[in-house]
């Protein structure tokens, strides 16, 4: 029954403030919501004693579909649980974020609404028990980003944003159900532990549908966790609100990866393989563009895009410790970086583009602090948490033997610590471009980041020294000359970029014009637009003036026709008499004639 | 139980020659709900069933007037009778009521009469009968261009009949009835299964419409008035899905399967196309129509596969389509009033009217088919029988919701973002209650669709002896 | 006479004693025409009733008695006393004649000799007392100048000329004159000439009858006499093969009408190519040897016809067109009513007997094996339905300023509902008149 809790209460929240919160404060929405995902909070916590004891905990609650096993139910491992915990409880704070970001807003009823069904949909993926309703909340959260991204209707670029993100988002959802539709076909049953059973059985014997499915899903997976190619949506969603950009990039983009994480068994081994292949270019790639980045928030989304692709290398590799640690990890940093971004933004004017602001120095101690641990945790700076996660993927990456993964795995960490500590220098260490007009944060604001922070910070302590039961992994086991290696590689770009950007934009003038190509996602946004947008607008355009046209015109012509060939014998019997006594005899000589030869 | 649902109408349709001037609208409204509370509380108490000989109607003709209702039947005249009261709800202000109500309670009758028939004549001349008030709603009451869009569908469909007409005549003379029951025993010749089927499909390919047909479309639901475009696309595609998979697919299975890769092709294609087509549209009317053709085609496909699932899904998402089309129609037609035209206006429509775009956002997930809407379970479920048969087919298949969602997306994006507009009011109560009442009904279908599932379930033996 | 012939008479004497008193009550100057036609309708009526009381009885060479004939008879008579009616309410009328009564009932008594005539002779006895009074009466209600009656009675003349030399070449082939020996001749070259010519004849009335109320008595009478012949021809030892001819002829009058009635304007034309597509139909059923489906739908097109030709009279033009019904269903909703079930009577539509007639004659001619004539025949009526949906439609268009309104015509305005009642109720429950059709045999 607790278990139905946690998906339940952020659910009932959300409709009940679509329903009835019309009236209702910011304050009081605000705070509702909060205790909503606090209280989804505080039942999985209170779940951690009794999956001590017992592996799964699983909640049924009726029958569904007339699918075999598309029942409506939860389960949960201890696994599940830490990630379940992790997105209602980082979800709480950026919701007590939001009451005071969002102070002067309006539509405050729609927001908290999409926000908790944002929330639900996610723990419904993390603890549904069958693939339906995990494709169910998949497709909810999907929804709720929409209504999130597109909150500020007046704002063109976040409607822009908004639609595409809608676009993905289906195509996602149509593989993904594809791929759900094709491993019922195949195994007769939706719920994921049915499954998994079956799938082993199956072994080597795993024919072309099977094939098909893994991918359609990893296609899914790609979509929801903007990965390469479908990574599209993040960077431009990041028009959106602060406390939505901070959502989207620590809840909602892990669907995929708990997808993978879930559906280890049952998908196949070659597509695992190339969903961490996938994984590892994509947080290169993203990793190079984030150091080329000018805007903030892009420049966050892009080291998310890199930190997702880097769990996904994880989860690719079976690496499950280190993928649910760098999730975890990943979604406190993430927030703490991005609302802490926003919080500076607010106070500077909204201004976003590095180049423009300058740094803010010390003037904002608390969100200075706080982004100076997120950042710390994000690069992978013991003893904050980011350190950890990364070895441990690295650690699987080298002891899965694959050099180019490794290789990646490392390139990619190097390049993100580059990228995170130029950040930082930009916005904090840099001389100040102009004196501008504070808008100082908020108290909530400011309460929210150091919670997380502190999350931060402790997390990795915590977990190495066993206090949170989400199990044990590779870290625990890497040599330590791996360790020392990662920590080198983490070290060394951080410490220049520091030395680079520490003086502001203009300074680093060198390093920015050899970045520059690595800008506009690396080229592959004109690309997609000439690749996939305009072929598709082309055929569009084709069908509608040939296809449609000709069918329209026959069907038109026929109708012509008809009245021509109305005129014609309409003529005829306006004709003589002479005519029609003609006609009369020989319609006689033609009977004869016929009967005659029928006759003999 | 069964003459009831034919009778109020009826009786509706009679009581609009006397001079009751705005009554009419109260009493088509009631006639559509009272039907279908009567089936509802039919098929609650399990009564009625089983076909009724009420008297013969023509003895040397063989035709009878057999009538009856089972699962498939009661859905859809739940269906019909909810669509009908809320497009007569949504009938304020129509010029000379009582000519139009005593026309749309006619339609409605002949349309009760098409899902009640047991017996093949009785279906066509119900079939056939239904023509008529619409073509006269469509031409006293339309917009500008319904000469010409009358015209057209008149003649398809009225071309369509002819050849069903024939078919059912051949059929019925070779096997001395046109009873439903017993022409279900009867086995034909493969070859002549294969041309009756194709004859009875002309009529209902023109109807539902099926991917070349669709010439009539566009231009009726954008000449037709709302109430009237409700019914066309929510009820009277339906009469089509129905007849396919009640007299069609029964009465001629190995035609039906030996046409079946021909149909599946053209329905999906038809779909996808459809689909396509509707992000070109700049006009809400047409975007409609080519969405609905879109969902309608792929409705079809789940009636062509005939496995239960695929018929079972279509039966949900025929229910489905129908109130989605009933609340994006309505809710164009509420978006007009306030931009002054059906194209998507200047822009930014959200900021004024926020109820009018959480509904649109509503009925726009609801016809791609997201979990949690009415449009789901029957979606996933034709998926499902697709991939079953043929993962080709449902591969692209599973393309047409994304091609939906771009077009609802580039709708949603044009008309509600963007800086805000002058004017505009948000909905008022009225224009709510309507929509709100239908999008509970497709909440609580989307949310329980065993509701309808069972009622699929709840046909006569002649539909469970379909291929596996 | 035997009296078995003059039993089998007895209608038809009826008739000619009522065109007698016709003649006679119009002398005195009172009376007037119109109440002379109302007489006549009278006179019509109640021959109607005196057929159905004359029932079957023994049978005689020249002239039938038998179930088929009372029916035709009855219908005749039903037609000529609607038609009387019709003529009675009449305002357009610009010559007033008082023959006009007495020369009705005289061509109703043609058609009864006609369709009961068993014998050749007789037949063209019939056939003159039916036409000539009709060419007559054409051309008295035309309008001066009017070339429309003298074209009339040049092509009418001629279709009975050609149809008697038939007759003459049939009496020579057959050495007789009854239908009975039709039935037994061998089929030279001489017998099949006689007979195409006599056909061709016959069937040539009904094509150049122009599209006014007389032609529907001419429509019934050319049909019974032509099921008698074709019944009496395919009875003999060597039968003659109708159903290709007789579908051909079908074929061609279901489709030329059907699609030269799509691109119409003109009211009366439109109702003619209705009126030749349901005779159409009619030819359908002789194709398919179904005899009572084809008194059936002869029953189903005189309803209507005669109430379409109701409706026309309403309107003051002379040669309507459908710009001239706009307005008609502001002004005349009740004429519009009975005009749209009558058009739907014509076009087939459910639940009129027009339907009813078009599934006999369709499921007959199935089981005749002639499919393509199934098909081409529900084409045709699709043609026919559009037609028929412009004509209703355009009542409801909005008037010019300066049109003229149509006339009072109350008794046109009965007859025309009644009809219209009756096409509707004949459709719902047809019992009755499916039960008189099977007397259609023989």
């Amino acid at each position: 029954m607790t278990l139905a809790l946690v998906v339940a209460v952020p659910l009932a929240n959300a409709i009940a403030i679509a329903l009835l919160g019309g009236r209702l404060g910011r304050r009081t929405l605000g705070i509702v919501t909060t205790v909503a995902l606090v209280l989804s909070f505080g039942a999985g916590a209170s779940m951690i004693a009794t999956l001590r004891d017992r592996p799964t905990v699983d909640a049924f609650i009726a029958t569904w579909l007339p699918l075999p096993g598309a029942d409506l139910a939860l389960t949960v491992d201890s696994a599940m649980l830490a990630v379940a915990l992790a997105l209602s409880g980082v979800s709480a704070l950026i919701a007590l974020y939001s009451i005071g970001y969002l102070a002067r807003d309006r539509g405050l009823q729609r927001y908290f609404s999409a926000l908790s069904l944002l929330v639900a949909g996610m723990l419904l993926v993390t603890l549904g028990a069958n693939l339906l309703l995990v494709v169910a909340g998949w497709e909810l959260a999907g929804a709720a980003a929409y209504l999130l991204v597109g909150h500020h209707r007046e704002h063109t670029a976040a409607a822009a944003a908004a639609s595409q993100l809608f676009v993905i988002d289906r195509i996602g959802d149509a593989a993904l159900v594809a791929g759900t539709l094709l491993l019922v076909t195949e195994f007769h049953t939706v719920d994921l532990a049915q499954l998994s059973g079956v799938a082993l059985e199956h072994g080597s014997t795993i024919g072309g549908a099977p094939v098909i499915a893994s991918v359609l899903l990893l296609i899914g997976a790609l979509a929801k966790s903007a990965q390469a190619p479908l990574h599209g949506w993040l960077p431009d969603a990041t028009e959106a609100t602060t406390p939505v950009s901070a959502l989207l990039q620590t809840v909602a983009v892990t669907g995929g990866v708990v997808l993978l994480m879930r559906l280890r068994s049952v998908l196949v081994p070659d597509v695992l393989q190339a969903a961490a292949i996938i994984g590892g270019l994509t947080a290169f790639g993203a990793a190079l563009v984030a150091v080329g980045e000018r805007d903030v928030r892009r420049v966050l989304a892009w080291s998310t895009i890199s930190q997702v692709g880097l769990m996904f290398v994880a989860a690719g590799l079976g690496a499950l410790f280190a993928a649910r640690f760098q999730l975890i990890a990943h979604a406190v940093v993430k927030a703490v970086l991005v609302l802490g971004a926003g919080s500076v933004r607010r106070a500077t004017g909204d201004e976003s583009d590095l180049a423009r602001r300058g740094g803010i120095g010390w003037r904002m101690r608390w969100t200075a602090g706080a982004f100076g641990i997120g950042t710390l945790a994000l690069i992978g700076i013991p003893p904050a948490a980011g350190f950890f996660g990364i070895a441990a993927i690295v650690s699987a990456a080298f002891s899965d033997g694959d050099a180019l993964l490794t290789a990646l795995v490392l390139l990619a960490v190097a390049a993100s610590a580059f990228a995170g500590v130029r950040l930082f220098a930009l916005m904090f260490a840099a001389p100040p471009a102009a004196v501008r007009a504070t808008d100082a944060p908020r108290r909530l604001q400011d309460v929210s980041l150091v919670l997380l922070a502190f999350g931060a910070l402790a997390f990795g302590a915590a977990v190495s020294a066993g206090l949170l039961p989400i199990g044990s992994g590779p870290a625990d086991e890497a040599p330590v000359w791996l360790l020392g290696a990662t920590f080198a590689v983490v070290l060394a770009p951080s410490i220049a970029a520091w030395l680079g950007y520490r003086h502001g934009l203009p300074a680093a003038a060198r390093i920015e014009r050899a970045m520059r190509w690595a800008r506009g996602g690396l080229g592959l946004d004109a690309l997609y637009a000439r690749a996939v947008a305009d072929p598709f607008r082309a055929v569009a355009r084709e069908l509608d003036e040939g296809a449609e046209r000709a069918n329209d015109r026959a069907v038109g012509g026929l109708g012509t026709l008809a009245h021509r060939a109305s005129n014609v014998m309409g003529g005829v019997s306006r004709a003589s008499a002479r005519a029609e006594q003609a006609f009369l005899l020989a319609g006689a000589v033609v009977l004869l004639a016929f009967w005659t030869w029928s006759a003999r | 139980m069964v003459q009831v649902v034919v009778l109020i109408p009826l009786v509706v349709a009679v009581a609009c020659a006397l001079p009751i001037g705005s009554l009419a609208r109260v009493l088509a409204v009631l006639s559509g709900l009272l039907t279908a509370g009567c089936v509802a509380a039919a098929v609650w108490l399990g009564v009625g069933g089983g076909p009724v000989d009420l008297y013969y109607w023509a003895a040397p003709l063989g035709a009878q007037l057999a009538v009856g209702w089972d699962g498939w039947s009661a859905a859809m005249l739940l269906l019909s009778g909810v669509l009908f009261a809320a497009g007569a709800a949504a009938s304020g202000g129509i010029v000379r009521p009582r000519a139009y109500f005593a026309l749309w309670s006619l339609l409605q009758t002949a349309v009760a009469g098409v899902f009640v028939s047991r017996d093949l004549l009785l279906f066509f001349a119900a079939h056939d009968a239904l023509l008529v008030p619409l073509a006269l709603l469509l031409w006293g009451w339309g917009g500008a261009d319904r000469r010409a869009a009358t015209r057209r569908l008149a003649v398809m469909w009225l071309t369509g009949s002819a050849l069903l007409l024939t078919g059912i005549l051949a059929l019925g003379v070779g096997a001395h009835t046109f009873s439903f029951a017993t022409l279900a025993g009867y086995r034909l010749a493969e070859a002549s299964q294969v041309l009756l089927a194709l004859l009875f499909l002309s009529a209902f390919a023109m109807r539902l419409p099926l991917f070349p047909f669709h010439a009539w479309v566009a231009r009726t639901y954008v000449a037709a008035p709302a109430p009237v475009a409700i019914v066309l696309g929510g009820v009277l595609s339906k009469t089509a899905v129905y007849a396919i998979a009640r007299i069609c697919l029964p009465l001629f299975p190995r035609g039906m399967a030996d046409l079946e890769p021909y149909l599946l092709a053209l329905a999906t294609v038809g779909a996808l196309y459809g689909a396509i087509l509707a992000t070109r549209q700049r006009d809400t009317r047409r975007v409609i129509a080519y969405a609905s053709l879109a969902e309608i085609d792929l409705i079809a496909v789940g009636v062509f596969l005939a496995t239960p699932g695929g018929l079972e899904g279509a039966l949900i998402a025929s229910i489905s389509h129908g109130l989605v089309v009933a609340i994006l129609v309505l809710l164009g037609a509420a978006l007009a009033r306030r931009i002054g035209s059906f194209g998507f206006g200047p822009g930014g429509l959200g900021a004024r009217a926020p109820v009018l775009m959480a509904l649109f956002v509503l009925a726009i997930l609801g016809l791609i088919g997201v979990p949690g809407t009415s449009g789901a379970p029957g979606q996933l479920s034709i998926l499902a029988a697709a991939f079953a048969v043929s993962p080709g087919i449902g591969l692209i298949a599973s393309l047409v919701p994304v091609v939906i969602a771009v077009s609802g997306a580039g709708v949603l994006r044009a008309v509600f973002f963007g800086p805000p507009a002058v004017g505009g009011l948000d909905l008022g109560w009225r224009e709510r209650g309507l929509v709100v009442a239908l999008i509970a009904l497709a909440v609580v279908i989307g949310v329980v669709p065993r509701s309808v599932g069972d009622l699929a379930g709840r046909t006569g033996p002649a539909l469970s002896e379909l291929r596996q | 006479m035997s009296a078995a012939e003059l039993g089998a008479l007895v209608p038809a004497l009826a008739l000619a004693g009522s065109a007698a008193l016709a003649t006679l009550l119009a002398i005195p100057r009172r009376t007037g025409p119109r109440a002379l036609a109302w007489l006549g309708a009278l006179a019509a009526a109640a021959v109607a009733g005196v057929a159905l009381a004359n029932g079957t009885g023994a049978a005689s060479p020249t002239v039938a008695r038998d179930g088929a004939s009372a029916f035709f008879v009855v219908l005749v008579a039903i037609v000529t006393a609607v038609s009387c009616v019709l003529a009675a309410a009449d305002p357009r009328r610009i010559v007033r004649s008082k023959d006009e009564t007495a020369l009705a009932l005289i061509a109703a008594c043609g058609a009864v000799v006609v369709v009961s005539a068993v014998d050749l002779l007789v037949l063209f006895v019939g056939l003159a007392l039916l036409t000539i009074p009709l060419y007559v009466l054409t051309g008295r209600t035309a309008l001066a100048g009017d070339e429309g009656a003298v074209r009339h009675f040049l092509l009418g003349a001629t279709s009975s000329a050609v149809a008697l030399y038939g007759m003459a070449l049939l009496y020579a082939a057959t050495g007789e004159t009854g239908y009975a020996g039709l039935g037994r001749a061998t089929h030279n070259p001489l017998y099949l000439a006689g007979l195409a010519l006599t056909l061709a004849g016959l069937v040539s009335h009904v094509a150049t009858a122009s599209a006014r109320r007389w032609s529907i008595v001419i429509n019934v009478a050319v049909s019974g006499a032509l099921v008698r012949l074709v019944a009496a021809t395919a009875s003999g030892e060597i039968g003659l093969d109708w159903q290709v001819s007789f579908a051909t002829l079908a074929g061609v009058a279901l489709v030329v009408p059907g699609v030269a009635a799509v691109a119409e304007r003109r009211v009366r034309r439109i109702v003619g190519y209705a009126t030749i597509t349901q005779l159409g139909f009619v030819a359908v059923a002789v194709a398919s040897a179904a005899l009572p489906a084809a008194a059936f739908a002869l029953a189903a097109h005189c309803a209507t016809a005669l109430g379409l030709f109701a409706v026309i009279a309403i309107l003051p033009q002379r040669e309507p067109v459908l710009e001239d019904l706009a307005g008609l269903a502001r002004r005349r909703p009740v004429v519009v009513l009975a005009l749209a079930l009558l058009a739907f009577g014509i076009a087939g539509v459910p639940p009129t007997v027009g339907f009813l007639a078009k599934v006999d004659v369709l499921e007959a001619a199935v089981r005749a094996q002639l499919l393509w004539l199934v098909v081409l025949g529900a084409l045709a009526s699709v043609g026919t339905a559009v037609a028929c949906a412009r004509l209703v439609l355009a009542c409801f268009a909005a008037p010019p300023l300066d049109a003229v309104a149509p006339s009072r015509m109350r008794a046109g305005t009965v007859v025309a509902l009644v009809l219209a009642i009756a096409v509707l109720a004949a459709g719902l429950a047809p019992g009755p008149l499916l039960d008189a059709v099977q007397a259609v045999h023989f």
